[in-house]
């Protein structure tokens, strides 16, 4: 029982101390409310009062609609952002002061402590995240589903987080890290996943692999249409399933050298 | 790397009371540069070690081969009881005050040993931590930051401790506490290993190692 309290401590700890961590990262604080605001004044100031066509992707079936351009424009930015909002974070998380915890397990810091806090860390902040980028969307436009779209935006922070994640354990440098997140997220979220784009677009055969288009088609579809895209949730769940699993694998192999060092300990 | 069954282990610690560290023809090579070439040596309860080198002879490939945080080529590392490491590189998070890292360091070690409280209280004190426990690491003064991680690695009263160059930054006076605590430690039965470039520490060690060309030689 006595044991059972150490470890509850140790985690939490460290579920405390990853918190704090992020919140006394001030640039990333900064980005928290910079990018939204900017991009959505933007979406704001420069979107037509036109209607547009766009098409949704089901299983075997596309769907055409005509939607307003601000929404339109208002949904995909509120995605991109929060795809790329995601993948930072999770640089942050898995990349900097990474060393530190290496040390923390050569200290007998347990592996598997660590790495649930810090996913458990990340779950936390993907919802947080989620429910926030929701909440400012349902502030400026009204929609009939807002659970599915909050799920959609989870779905699209863990994929985009994790992707942000093994990102940031492969790479040593923050600055190259960063680079291959704004590289993929401008892309796929910031793109190709463009309704406006993709829906006139000649080779979709592409944009629809690419890692945002299954979350993003599950949010377009509950949001514009009320409708549940069944195909692209379990494909989302699919995606998340495999890139949450190469992060965990990125990370174990990060650590197997401290903890066999470990082992060897008595 | 050997990995040892639980068998052989209880074996080693019954044959070997006062061993703390076996270090059994390690060997790491990267790429084409062969750093280790069979590096043996082993550590006693209340022995003081000193490891030397020229820059880039592998001193701190040796240790963070023996730690694990590089898995050597061939060899074996056996370890006995606790260890307390400081390293050379500014491996804290900089993020993180000097009191939530101790509180961390603290609830892991304190998971495998007992803490001595009056021990850890009286080395923050010696080593004029106290004032700077409110302080983000990132903010912290070299000296101050070596003194932190030196304090990590012997927060909790190891058996073992490898220090690679500990006291880069202190001050004198910090530099003579430094060697108070070591005292301390040793008289604890604490076994020690550490990586010195300063000349003039010779005298205090039991023995010294010099690593040239990727071989061990004992020079005292």
């Amino acid at each position: 029982m006595r044991e059972q309290n150490k470890k509850t401590s140790v985690f939490s700890l460290l579920y405390r101390l990853t918190a704090l961590e992020l919140l006394r990262n001030k640039l990333g604080l900064i980005l928290l409310f910079v990018i939204p605001t900017c991009f959505l004044a933007v979406v704001e100031w420069t979107s037509g009062k036109g209607f547009l066509s766009i098409k949704l992707f089901f299983f075997k079936r596309t769907e055409e609609l005509l939607i307003d351009q601000r929404e339109i424009s208002l949904v995909f930015m509120s995605a991109a952002v929060g795809g790329f909002l995601m993948s930072y974070y999770a640089i942050l998380l898995f990349q900097q002061d990474f060393e530190y915890y290496r040390y923390c397990i050569s200290m007998r810091l347990s592996p598997i402590t660590f790495v649930t806090s810090r996913f458990c860390f990340f779950f936390t902040l993907v919802a947080a995240m989620a429910t926030f980028i929701t909440l400012i969307m349902r502030g400026m436009m009204d929609f009939p589903k807002i659970p599915a779209a909050l799920l959609g935006f989870i779905l699209l922070g863990t994929i985009y987080g994790a992707y942000g994640g093994i990102v940031g354990i492969v790479s040593k440098d923050f600055m190259v890290a960063i680079l291959f997140v704004v590289l993929l997220a401008n892309i796929d979220a910031g793109w190709l996943q463009n309704p406006v784009f993709y829906s006139t677009s000649q080779e979709t055969e592409f944009i629809r692999w690419l890692p945002a288009f299954f979350p993003c088609q599950f949010i377009f579809s509950s949001v514009f249409s009320g409708k549940t895209n069944l195909w692209a949730l379990l494909m989302s769940l699919a995606y998340a399933s495999v890139l949450f699993a190469a992060l965990f694998l990125a990370i174990s192999i990060k650590i197997k050298g401290v903890y066999h060092g470990n082992n060897n300990q008595a | 790397m050997a990995n040892p069954t639980t068998a052989s282990w209880r074996r080693w610690h019954a044959m070997n009371n006062e061993l703390r560290l076996h270090c059994h023809d390690v060997k790491k090579s990267f790429g084409r540069l062969d750093v280790l070439r069979g590096c043996s040596f082993e550590l006693k309860e209340s022995e003081f070690v000193g490891l030397v080198g020229e820059n880039g002879s592998g001193k701190s490939t040796l240790v963070r081969c023996v730690l694990g945080f590089t898995q050597p080529d061939s060899g074996t590392v056996k370890i006995k009881g606790p260890v307390g490491y400081c390293p050379q590189e500014n491996i804290l998070n900089r993020r993180l005050r000097v009191s939530e890292h101790l509180k961390l360091a603290e609830a892991i070690y304190s998971k495998y040993n007992s803490i001595n409280h009056d021990f850890k209280e009286k080395n923050i004190d010696r080593l004029r931590l106290r004032p700077f426990l409110k302080t983000s690491i990132g903010n912290l003064s070299s000296g101050t930051y070596q003194k932190v991680k030196f304090l990590t690695s012997i927060y909790h009263s190891p058996k073992l401790i490898i220090l690679d160059e500990p006291y880069d930054g202190f001050d004198w006076r910090m530099y003579l506490v430094f060697w108070e605590i070591i005292q301390d430690l040793k008289s604890q039965g604490a076994a020690i290993m550490m990586i010195s470039h300063l000349i003039y520490d010779r005298e205090r060690f039991d023995q010294i190692f010099e690593l040239k060309e990727g071989h061990l030689e004992r020079t005292k």
